[in-house]
């Protein structure tokens, strides 16, 4: 029986691995799911016909208006479209009542963090599929997932394609626009 | 299978071989060092839509206009408006952060009675049945409301409602920086209607005390020109004015009358005076006389200024006119007299400011509406009320300013059994001393009218918009008022008329604070666009009254004994108590700064100032001469008691070589006091001035 | 996306203060707090604890009454723009000076607290978190979104409010431009100062009022002997005050404090 004394080393390295690298993410983040089940691709495709810009543009002192008010969905959305019971819920809990849509913003940046879409998109000329990928043409909107330690976004420093920043500064690198002080980024 | 130890030993090896290539140990690094650069409980800013919107400020009685950026319609930061005629973007240290003031710890949020909550409606339906018995009883004693900010539309309102009521008075503080005018206004014949100031065009500004440099008149009028008139100023503490006047005459406290005589009688002497303007007085003659009784060399005993620089500062004053001479006193140490205002007021008939450009102007008043303005109450000053005759006091305190010591409204009160009801927004000021306390909105919670403060050179009426909302369970205090005494009326309806009541005027322009545009009123299109404008940010401004026949001036007074009370005056008001000056060799001085007397509640990062910075003294804290205080034995730092023959009081003593010997100035505020405030043991001196009181202090 | 978003030549900002007309209100200090989200004081903070990106310090020519004469001087951070002295002792990179506007910039996430900085400051112009910033109940609301808050066991300071920067870059960016034209960046404290005492602008754009005004005569930096070449100049018509502002007059102060 002694050859069965060298399993247990390997058995360790196993367990480890396969808790370290499949069941501590699972731990590590909390899914949320968002409040109102939100369709990108209704919205812009055919039938919605809608652009990024008309929800998600700059202000006139350059700010970015993030995620539209309810306003802008009372706009369409003051009595329910369709018949299905999230749009239901929509018009009863938010629209009717004027209140806003807490949404959970993938990208959110941590509080000391400037970012200028702006200076992105005007100067540096990105589109926003470069960043945000195919968000645009989603149908669901995935749950939010957030770290239970660091309170960030899955989308901003846990993915491989997240928002951290060494992507800031590789990006910043490429494009020659690098020789910049914290504060530049930071507030 | 047997499991050894030893294999147990083998997997946790393993495990730990394991987990150093996962990402757990390097995840688990990176996400503690995060959690600690964003700690939970540090407070995170509100995110929302960006804007601007216009208010004006109410802190005190300039109203300048104000410039909020919000975030989600919350206004995050303050600042002027540089299209604003009159404040031309300038806004004080307590306006930048006015917009803390509504979540300030000492808000009061409930009604309370004797410190205990108690229903609004209880406290209502209490004070009206005391109201009842009161007239059922047949009491003479008085039904007064003490308006710490008169002028306003709801004042109209007090005054209106209380001329109905036989036994209804209508009281304000005493007059301080409109002091000096007021007291013209009542030597000049016929009805002058309002005076104020031209500080546009001033080129001298000889300032009895007042501070001019530091929350005074508009601060945009004169600070944004100072390099335009010079300042002399003639005060006993080295102020923040004193320190940048172009020269600063140190007084004895309480010789203003005296030096304001020296200065007459120089300009006299010497022919510096306008001659043409002096004709206008009728009693010049005798003016000169009680002059004549003051000259350089015996003023320069009371006062202890040099008599040449008694002459030198005469020629200074005269040598650049357009000249003013101002009193009005301390925000915190009291209004000068009224015989001190006499001469002062006779200084500026002297220099020919009266009624010129650049001078002392008159003005109209801002139009209220007609049936408010008709039969209103006259107004009286809380010391000419009778002492003892008030059986039910309502104050109102949501626009409070300066200090008033409690003991001037206390000793009004009929003993015994008289009702305080203080309209506060805080815990401050006349609160602790009230039977009822009503929660009143602060600024920026409710719309407000801000009519021309006391010393503007033309009428202005402009809105002080509400753009946050008040806690539940707080009400308008005229309305509160109206409510007890049975009158029925909104404010903001009241407001609104009397904007239409300027509209009907036609006169003046209207300035949008948006575009900068100037236009005249009368090109508005209606009323109901004026108040539009007025409530989106834009002031009304009135036309300047032109020249007009200038009509005689009694200097000294129109009731016969104004030569005597003001040779009394000049004499010396120290002299002139009661209290021995070998008891008491030093003289107390209590000194404050507008709208930061403990009156009301400052916003908490004021903390900066006074706390954190000793940029400012905070209250009760006493500043000697490092040879004075050594005279008393006291060290600087030290804990005092001051003492004067109306009680004692502790402060904090700090050595200050810029101090007179023998003074001891004491601060009146910012916060509100913990403790006694250096104000309660003033001398009231026939109830008007509490400015100087003779004072003994020791160490403790 | 390369060379438009580039400037041409670095900025230099700084700023101009005319001790003569500061009166000492301590609007400056205000603005800043408000700006900054810089916390009111702890019950128990003093000059020494408390936090003031701006203070106003009071300066005496040393003469008794009647001869005693006042001056307010305002000292934030001098952007010192040789041997920056907080940069060099830094253990942990976490002040850096901005090559693109001269800008001394100080990241609270990642100090360390060991308070090297604030000894090596000739100006005493950095300041500790003692304690988490607390406001008072519903205060957090005003709250200004452009600054975050710092936390206990970090030293922050004056940055030419770096929040105000951002947001003229931004507009700017909006406009198609790399960087703001001269005037639509102002810290708080220029534009909040009543009597106009303090010019901001580009002290390496020889045209600008501030460049203009420093060049001018009556000028003088505080401490000048140490060559920190501060970004902040003042001016006074009065011998005594430059007589002063070459003394340490905010150590006398401090350490008057500590008893």
């Amino acid at each position: 029986m002694k050859s069965n004394g060298r399993i247990w080393f390997p058995a360790g390295v196993l367990v480890s691995l396969g808790l370290g690298w499949f069941g501590f993410p699972a731990m590590l983040y909390r899914a949320e799911p968002q409040p109102v089940a939100f369709s990108h691709k209704a919205h812009t495709g055919q039938k919605g016909g809608m652009k990024c810009e008309d929800c998600h543009a700059l202000r006139e002192d350059g700010s970015f208006s993030g995620i539209p008010g309810i306003e802008k969905c009372a706009g369409c959305h003051a009595s329910a479209i369709g018949s299905t019971a999230a749009e239901k819920r929509l018009v009863d809990e938010y629209v009717s009542q004027n209140r806003e849509i807490p949404w959970l913003v993938y990208a959110r940046q941590p509080e000391n963090v400037w970012f200028s879409h702006a200076a992105h998109i005007k100067l540096g000329k990105l589109t926003c599929e470069q960043c945000h990928g195919e968000h645009g043409k989603t149908d669901t909107l995935r749950p939010y997932e957030e770290d239970r330690i660091s309170g960030y976004s899955r989308d901003v420093r846990g993915n491989p394609g997240g928002k951290k920043m060494k992507t800031c500064e590789d990006c910043h690198g490429r494009c020659g626009v690098g020789q910049q002080g914290c504060l530049d980024c930071h507030k | 299978m047997k499991v050894g130890r030893r294999d147990l030993f083998k997997f946790a090896a393993g495990s730990v071989a394991g987990l150093a290539i996962t990402p757990v140990p390097w995840k688990l690094l990176e996400d503690t060092a995060l959690w600690s650069q964003n700690w939970s409980w540090i407070p995170r800013p509100p995110r929302g839509e960006i804007g601007t919107k216009f208010t004006a400020c109410t802190l005190c009685p300039a109203g300048c206009a104000v410039r909020a950026r919000c975030v989600g319609g919350q206004p995050v930061a303050l600042a002027g408006v540089a299209e604003h005629p009159a404040t031309r973007g300038v806004l004080c240290a307590l306006g930048l952060a006015g917009h803390h003031l509504p979540y300030h710890p000492l808000r009061v949020r409930q009604a309370l009675r004797g410190g205990r909550p108690v229903g609004l409606d209880t406290a209502a339906a209490e004070i009206a049945a005391a109201l009842v018995e009161m007239r059922r009883s047949g009491s003479k004693n008085l039904v007064a409301v003490l308006d710490e900010r008169p002028g306003r539309t709801a004042s109209w309102l007090y005054r209106r409602w209380l001329a109905d009521m036989p036994q209804g008075r209508y009281v304000t503080p005493p007059e301080r920086e409109g002091a000096t005018l007021a007291a013209l206004a009542e030597l000049i014949e016929g009805d002058a209607g309002p005076l104020g100031l031209d500080l546009e065009r001033v080129r001298t500004i000889l300032s009895f005390g007042a501070p001019v440099l530091d929350g005074w008149s508009t601060p945009g009028r004169v600070l944004r020109r100072r390099e335009r008139f010079q300042i002399v100023q003639v005060e006993t503490r080295y102020s923040r004015t004193a320190a940048l006047a172009d020269q600063w005459v140190p007084i004895r406290p309480g010789t203003e009358a005296a030096f304001a005589l020296a200065l007459a009688h120089v300009l006299i002497e010497e022919r510096l005076y306008d001659e043409a303007a002096a004709r206008r007085a009728g009693d010049f003659a005798a003016y000169r006389k009680v002059a004549g009784e003051f000259p350089p060399e015996r003023v320069a005993g009371l006062s202890g200024v040099a008599a040449e620089q008694v002459i030198q500062t005469a020629r200074l004053v005269a040598g650049r006119r357009p000249a003013i001479a101002v009193g009005g006193g301390d925000p915190g140490g009291g209004p000068l007299g009224r015989e001190e205002e006499m001469a002062i007021g006779g200084l500026n008939l002297l220099l020919g400011g009266l009624e010129r450009d650049g001078g002392i102007v008159r003005r109209r008043a801002v139009p209220a509406p007609k049936e408010l303005e008709a039969g209103a109450a006259p107004v009286t000053e809380i010391q000419d009320l009778p002492n003892g005759s008030v059986g039910l006091l309502f104050i109102d305190a949501s626009a409070a300013v300066d200090a008033l010591p409690w003991r001037l409204v206390e000793q009004k009160l009929a003993s015994g059994k008289a009702l305080v009801v203080s309209l506060a927004a805080y815990r401050a000021g006349y609160a602790g001393h009230a039977d009822y306390l009503i929660p009143a909105p602060m600024y920026l919670e409710s719309l407000q009218d801000v009519p021309a403060p006391a010393d503007a050179a033309e009428a202005s009426f402009s809105l002080s918009t509400a753009l946050v909302a008040p806690p539940q369970g707080v009400v308008e205090p005229v309305e509160f008022v109206g409510r007890v005494t049975g009158n029925a009326g909104t404010l903001s309806d009241w407001i609104k008329r009397r904007a239409a009541a300027v509209y009907r005027t036609g006169r003046g322009t209207v300035t949008t604070y948006t575009t900068g545009k100037v236009e005249p009123l009368a090109e508005v299109g209606s009323a109901e666009k004026f108040w539009n404008a007025l409530t989106e940010g834009a002031c009304w401004q009135d036309e300047r009254v032109g020249g007009r026949a200038a009509p005689g001036v009694a200097l000294l007074g129109r009731h016969g004994d104004g030569a005597a009370r003001l040779r009394r005056a000049a004499a010396g008001r120290l002299d002139a108590g009661e209290a021995p000056a070998g008891q008491y060799p030093l003289v107390l001085a209590p000194f404050g700064w507008r709208g930061a007397t403990g009156n009301t509640a400052l916003s908490p990062v004021m903390s900066k100032v006074y706390q954190e910075s000793g940029l400012r003294r905070a209250g009760n804290q006493a500043a000697v001469h490092p040879a004075t205080g050594a005279a008393c034995g006291l060290t600087d730092g030290c804990r005092g008691v001051i003492e004067t023959q109306c009680g004692s009081c502790g402060v904090a003593v700090f050595f200050d070589p810029a101090v007179m010997p023998g003074v001891i100035q004491v601060a009146v505020g910012p916060e509100p006091p913990r403790t006694r405030s250096v104000l309660e043991v003033c001398d009231l001196e026939g109830g008007c001035s509490w400015r100087a009181a003779r004072a003994r202090i020791w160490k403790v | 996306m390369t060379m438009d978003t580039k400037r041409k030549r670095p900025a230099r900002y700084g700023m101009v203060i005319d001790v003569d007309r500061c009166t000492g209100c301590g609007a400056c200090m205000i603005a800043c707090a408000v700006e900054n989200n810089v916390p009111p004081a702890q019950p128990e903070a003093t000059d020494r604890t408390g936090i003031t990106w701006v203070r106003v310090y009071q300066i005496h020519n040393g003469a008794s009454f009647p001869e005693n004469r006042t001056a307010f001087v305002p000292v934030m951070c001098q952007q010192c723009g040789h041997q920056t002295p907080c940069v060099s002792v830094c253990p942990q990179q976490a002040v850096d000076v901005d090559r693109e506007t001269g800008i001394v910039g100080q990241m609270p996430q990642r100090c360390l607290g060991c308070r090297y900085c604030m000894a090596a400051c000739p100006y005493h112009a950095r300041y500790f978190n003692w304690w988490d910033p607390v406001w008072p109940k519903g205060m957090e609301r005003t709250l200004n979104p452009a600054v975050a808050p710092r936390m206990r066991g970090v030293v922050e300071k004056c940055n030419f409010c770096q929040g105000r920067l951002h947001a003229a870059r931004e507009r700017a960016a909006a406009a198609g431009r790399a960087e703001p034209k001269p005037g639509e960046y102002v810290p708080a404290c220029v534009e909040a100062c009543p009597t106009a005492a303090i010019t901001f602008g580009d002290l390496a754009d020889e045209n600008s009022a501030a460049a203009e005004q420093a060049r001018g005569g009556n000028t003088f930096r505080l401490l000048q002997k140490l060559g920190t070449e501060p970004k902040v100049y003042y001016r006074s018509s009065r011998p005594w005050v430059h007589q002063v502002a070459q003394q340490d007059f905010g150590r006398r102060k401090k350490e008057e404090i500590r008893g």
